[in-house]
C-alpha cells in the first residue's frame, strides 16, 4: 500500500516534470489577444536581449506606432501574414506602422501591416534585419493618401527580404534605402506605384521577386545629398515584371511622381548593375529605362554624388513589350517618351548622358553593355545631353542599340557573398 | 519617574531631531529603477502639483522652447551633491552622472485668467545614467495629487481657453519610452535636448530675485568652467521681435523643433535636411532641396523651400498638416503650431537666395 502510494507520487512527479519540459520546449508564450495593443507596445520596450516575442492571429487595430529601439536579438512572430493582422486605420500619432531602430538582430515575420498613416514596416540604422512573410498594404485602393512605403529598411547592414508581399504603396511597396549588404527574394509586389525600389544602396541581390500591376516594377536609383551619397554593385537577375501599367497616384513632389505607367524597369545614377535573366513584358510604355540624375532636373549639392549610371550590364533578358498606341500621356515624361517613340512601346530608352572619360570595350563614350535581350529591340537614345526639350530630343535622339553590344567584367562581391553565405 | 521623564524627553528631542532632519535637509536619492510614484523622488515639497522645488532642485526655462500642442512646461534641475554640469560651446552642457531633468506638462485652464488654475499632464524625467540618459514618464492623476510611472504613454482629452479666449480641445499624446528615445537620440545615445548655453543664456525670476541662468547655475555650484566676462552665445526667442531678426528668430524655433533630429547625426540625417540654428541658408536648409521619402508629406510640392513662396513649400505644408503620415514634427504634437508656421512662412516669403 505504501509502496503503491509512492508510486503514484513517483508518476506523478514524472508527469509534472514531463509538462514542464513541453511547456519549455513550446517556446515563449504567445501574447494574448486581449489587450494586446498595449500588452506588444510594453513588451518591445521591456525586452531582454534575443528574446522572441509571438503574436496571435487575429485584428487588432492600433492608434499609435509600434516601436523597438536599441535592444539587439529581438524576433517578432506573427501567425502568418495575412493571418496577424496590424491594423492602422484609425492611427492619430507616430509617422509609420511599426519602426524598429538602431538594432543589431531583428526578425520580423508572419504578420500583415495594414493602413498606416506614414510607411508601414521601417528599419533604420540596424544591423541584421530580416523580413521574412510579412505584408504592407492599404486597404482603400490606390490613393495619394496611402502611405509611402511598405517595407523599408534605411540605413542598415545586412539585410535579408523573402516572401513577403507589399501593395497599394504610394511611393515604393518595398524600398531599400542608403543600406548594405542585401538580399531581396522571391517577394510579390502589386498595386503601388513603384513596386520595389533599391535605392542608395551597396552590396545588393535582388532576385525571383515579381512585381505587377504597379505603375513602374522594379527601380534602382541613387539619390543625391544623402548620408550614404552612392549606391553600387547590385546583382539583379530571374524577376519578373509584368504589366506595370498601372496609374501613377503619387502625390507631385515625389520623384516616383515623375514616372510613367508602363514602366517595368528604371535605372538611375547608380553604378555597377548587373540586370540578367529577367523578364520583363506587358509594358505599355518602355520595358526598360536608364538615365542619369541630371534627366530629373533636380540640382544637388554633394560632391561626393556620382550623378551618373556607370557600368551597367544588361544582359539574357526576355523582352516582351505591351501593344502599341498605349503609352502614357498622364505625366510629363510619359508625354515626352510618347512622342518620340510616335505612341509604340519602346524596350529601351536611355538618356544618353553618360559618365565623362569612361570609354566602353568598343570605345564609345559610355559604361553601359546591353547584348541578349532579344531581336528586334526598339531602343531610343536621347542624347539629352545635348538638350533636353522635346525639339531637342526629336533632333539629337537616336536609335543605334547596337553600338551597346558589349560584355562587362563581373564586379567584386567578395564581401557580399562572405554574409551571404554565413545564412 | 525622574528617568521615565529624562528619556521621554530624550525621546521628544530625538523624534524631533529626526523630522527635522527630514523636513530641513531632504535626501534625493534616484533609484537604478524608477521608482512607482513622483512624489518618492522629493524633488517637490508640500503639495505635489504647487511644484515647489526643493532645495537644490533649480527651475529654468529656454529661450526657444519646443513646441507641445500649446502645453505649457516647467523645467527643474537636480544634480547629486558636490557634482556639476560642465560649460560647451555648441552642444548640451557636460552633465554629471546622476543629474535629472524635470519637465512637468501643463495646460492652463484658462490662459486669459491664471486663477482657473491649471492641469498637470505628465512629468517627464531625463537621467544621465553615465553611459547615457534614461526618459522615465509619469502620468499625473485626474485629482492632481500624484504622478505614476508609466512606459507606454496615454492619450488624455484636454481642455482649455487659449489666449484669445476661444475654447480649445485636444488628445493630448503622452510619448511612450520609444517615442521619448526616438527624439532624443544623437548617433547611437540618448541625450537631453534643450540645456545649451545658447537656450540657458536668459534672465530668470527665482525666488530669491531675478538672475541670469547660466550666472545662477554657476553660483549653485551648477555650472563650471563658466566665465562670468565673456559673452556668451545666445539664441533669439522666435516670438519676441526685438531678441532677433526674422532670420535668427526663425533658426532659432527650427533648431529646436527640428534638429534633435535634423542634424547630420540625428534620426532624420537620412533625409540629408539639417536645420540646426548655425546651419547656412542653402539645400541642406531645404532651398531648392527635393524630398528623399517625403511621402505624404510634401502635399504636391517639388521643394523643401521655395525662397518668397511659403504656399508652395513642403516644410510649411508639413508644419501646416496634422496628418501622422505628413506632418512634422512627427511626433509631439497634433495640433498645428499656427504661429510658428506664420513665422517660418514669413522667413521663406522674404527669403532671398542668389
Amino acid at each position: 500500500m505504501k509502496r503503491s502510494n509512492f508510486s503514484i507520487l513517483l508518476s506523478a512527479v514524472v508527469l509534472l516534470l514531463i509538462s514542464a519540459c513541453q511547456s519549455e520546449v513550446k517556446g515563449p508564450p504567445v501574447l494574448k489577444a486581449d489587450n494586446l495593443v498595449k500588452t506588444f507596445q510594453k513588451r518591445l520596450i521591456e525586452a531582454k536581449a534575443g528574446e522572441e516575442i509571438l503574436l496571435p492571429p487575429g485584428t487588432f487595430e492600433f492608434k499609435r506606432s509600434i516601436s523597438l529601439i536599441d535592444i539587439p536579438g529581438i524576433t517578432i512572430k506573427g501567425a502568418g501574414k495575412g493571418k496577424t493582422i496590424l491594423s492602422f486605420k484609425g492611427q492619430v500619432e507616430g509617422a509609420e506602422g511599426m519602426l524598429i531602430k538602431n538594432v543589431d538582430g531583428i526578425t520580423l515575420e508572419g504578420f500583415t501591416i495594414s493602413d498606416s498613416k506614414g510607411d508601414a514596416i521601417k528599419t533604420q540604422a540596424c544591423k541584421n534585419v530580416v523580413f521574412r512573410d510579412l505584408e504592407t498594404t492599404w486597404t482603400t485602393g490606390q490613393l495619394p493618401t496611402n502611405g509611402a512605403y511598405g517595407l523599408y529598411p534605411v540605413s542598415c547592414t545586412n539585410v535579408l527580404m523573402e516572401k513577403c508581399e507589399a501593395s497599394y504603396a504610394m511611393d515604393a511597396g518595398i524600398y531599400v534605402g542608403q543600406s548594405t549588404n542585401v538580399v531581396v527574394r522571391d517577394n510579390y509586389v502589386h498595386h503601388n506605384v513603384a513596386g520595389l525600389e533599391i535605392e542608395n544602396t551597396r552590396n545588393g541581390e535582388v532576385y525571383n521577386n515579381i512585381a505587377k500591376d504597379n505603375t513602374a516594377g522594379m527601380l534602382i536609383f541613387d539619390m543625391p545629398d544623402l548620408p550614404q551619397a552612392n549606391g553600387d554593385k547590385i546583382k539583379f537577375y530571374n524577376n519578373v515584371m509584368d504589366g506595370n501599367n498601372g496609374k501613377n497616384f503619387a502625390p507631385k513632389g515625389m520623384i516616383v511622381s515623375t514616372l510613367p505607367p508602363g514602366t517595368g524597369m528604371n535605372l538611375m545614377s547608380h553604378s555597377n548593375i548587373e540586370m540578367h535573366h529577367n523578364t520583363i513584358k506587358n509594358h505599355n510604355t518602355v520595358s526598360v529605362m536608364v538615365n542619369s540624375w541630371f534627366i530629373t532636373g533636380n540640382p544637388f549639392k554633394s560632391e561626393e554624388f556620382d550623378p551618373y549610371c556607370t557600368n551597367i550590364h544588361i544582359h539574357d533578358n526576355i523582352i516582351e513589350r505591351g501593344a502599341d498606341g498605349n503609352t502614357d500621356m498622364s505625366t510629363e515624361s510619359g508625354q515626352l517618351i510618347s512622342a518620340v517613340s510616335k505612341g509604340k512601346a519602346m524596350d529601351f530608352i536611355i538618356d544618353g548622358i553618360f559618365k565623362p572619360g569612361l570609354p566602353d570595350v568598343n570605345g564609345n563614350a559610355s559604361s553601359y553593355c546591353m547584348r541578349n535581350n532579344g531581336d528586334n529591340i526598339r531602343f531610343i537614345n536621347l542624347n539629352a545631353h545635348k538638350g533636353q526639350t522635346i525639339e531637342d530630343f526629336f533632333k539629337n535622339m537616336d536609335t543605334n542599340y547596337a553600338k551597346f553590344d558589349c560584355e562587362l567584367p563581373d564586379f567584386d562581391t567578395t564581401e557580399h557573398d562572405k554574409w551571404l553565405a554565413a545564412k | 519617574m525622574k528617568k521615565t521623564l529624562i528619556t521621554a524627553t530624550t525621546l521628544f528631542a530625538f523624534i524631533l531631531l529626526i523630522t527635522n532632519c527630514k523636513v530641513g535637509n531632504q535626501q534625493i536619492n534616484i533609484p537604478a529603477q524608477p521608482y512607482e510614484k513622483l512624489s518618492q523622488y522629493q524633488f517637490f515639497e508640500g503639495n505635489l502639483a504647487d511644484l515647489k522645488p526643493s532645495e537644490r532642485v533649480l527651475p529654468y526655462d529656454l529661450n526657444s522652447p519646443l513646441f507641445s500642442d500649446y502645453a505649457h512646461k516647467a523645467r527643474f534641475v537636480w544634480m547629486p551633491e558636490g557634482t556639476s554640469a560642465s560649460y560647451t560651446n555648441d552642444r548640451v552642457l557636460d552633465f554629471p552622472t546622476g543629474a535629472v531633468l524635470i519637465k512637468n506638462f501643463y495646460y492652463e485652464n484658462d490662459e486669459t485668467d491664471a486663477s482657473k488654475g491649471r492641469r498637470i499632464m505628465e512629468t517627464r524625467l531625463l537621467v544621465n545614467r553615465g553611459t547615457e540618459w534614461e526618459a522615465i514618464g509619469y502620468i499625473w492623476n485626474e485629482e492632481q495629487t500624484e504622478a505614476f510611472h508609466e512606459v507606454v504613454g496615454d492619450i488624455k482629452e484636454v481642455n482649455w481657453v487659449n489666449t484669445s479666449g476661444q475654447a480649445q480641445t485636444t488628445n493630448y499624446i503622452i510619448p511612450n519610452k520609444n517615442q521619448c528615445k526616438s527624439c532624443h537620440l544623437n548617433g547611437k545615445q540618448q541625450i537631453p535636448i534643450g540645456p545649451k548655453v545658447r537656450n540657458l543664456n536668459k534672465s530668470f525670476v527665482y525666488a530669491d530675485g531675478e538672475m541670469n541662468q547660466l550666472e545662477k547655475w554657476a553660483a549653485v555650484g551648477y555650472l563650471k568652467d563658466y566665465d562670468a566676462s565673456q559673452v556668451h552665445p545666445k539664441v533669439a526667442t522666435w516670438d519676441q521681435e526685438e531678441t532677433g531678426t526674422l532670420h535668427e528668430r526663425t533658426m532659432a524655433y527650427l533648431d529646436i523643433n527640428c534638429a534633435h533630429c535634423h542634424n547630420p547625426t540625428g534620426s532624420a540625417n537620412t533625409s540629408g535636411l539639417h536645420l540646426n540654428a548655425t546651419a547656412p541658408l542653402d539645400l541642406n536648409v531645404g532651398v531648392y532641396k527635393a524630398t528623399v521619402s517625403a511621402g505624404a508629406g510634401t502635399g504636391g510640392y517639388t521643394y523643401s523651400i521655395v525662397p518668397g513662396n511659403p504656399e508652395e513649400s513642403i516644410m510649411v505644408y508639413r508644419m501646416g498638416s496634422s496628418n501622422p503620415g505628413a506632418m512634422m514634427p512627427e511626433l509631439g504634437r497634433s495640433l498645428v503650431h499656427t504661429e510658428g508656421v506664420a513665422l517660418v512662412s514669413e522667413w521663406i516669403e522674404n527669403m532671398e537666395v542668389e
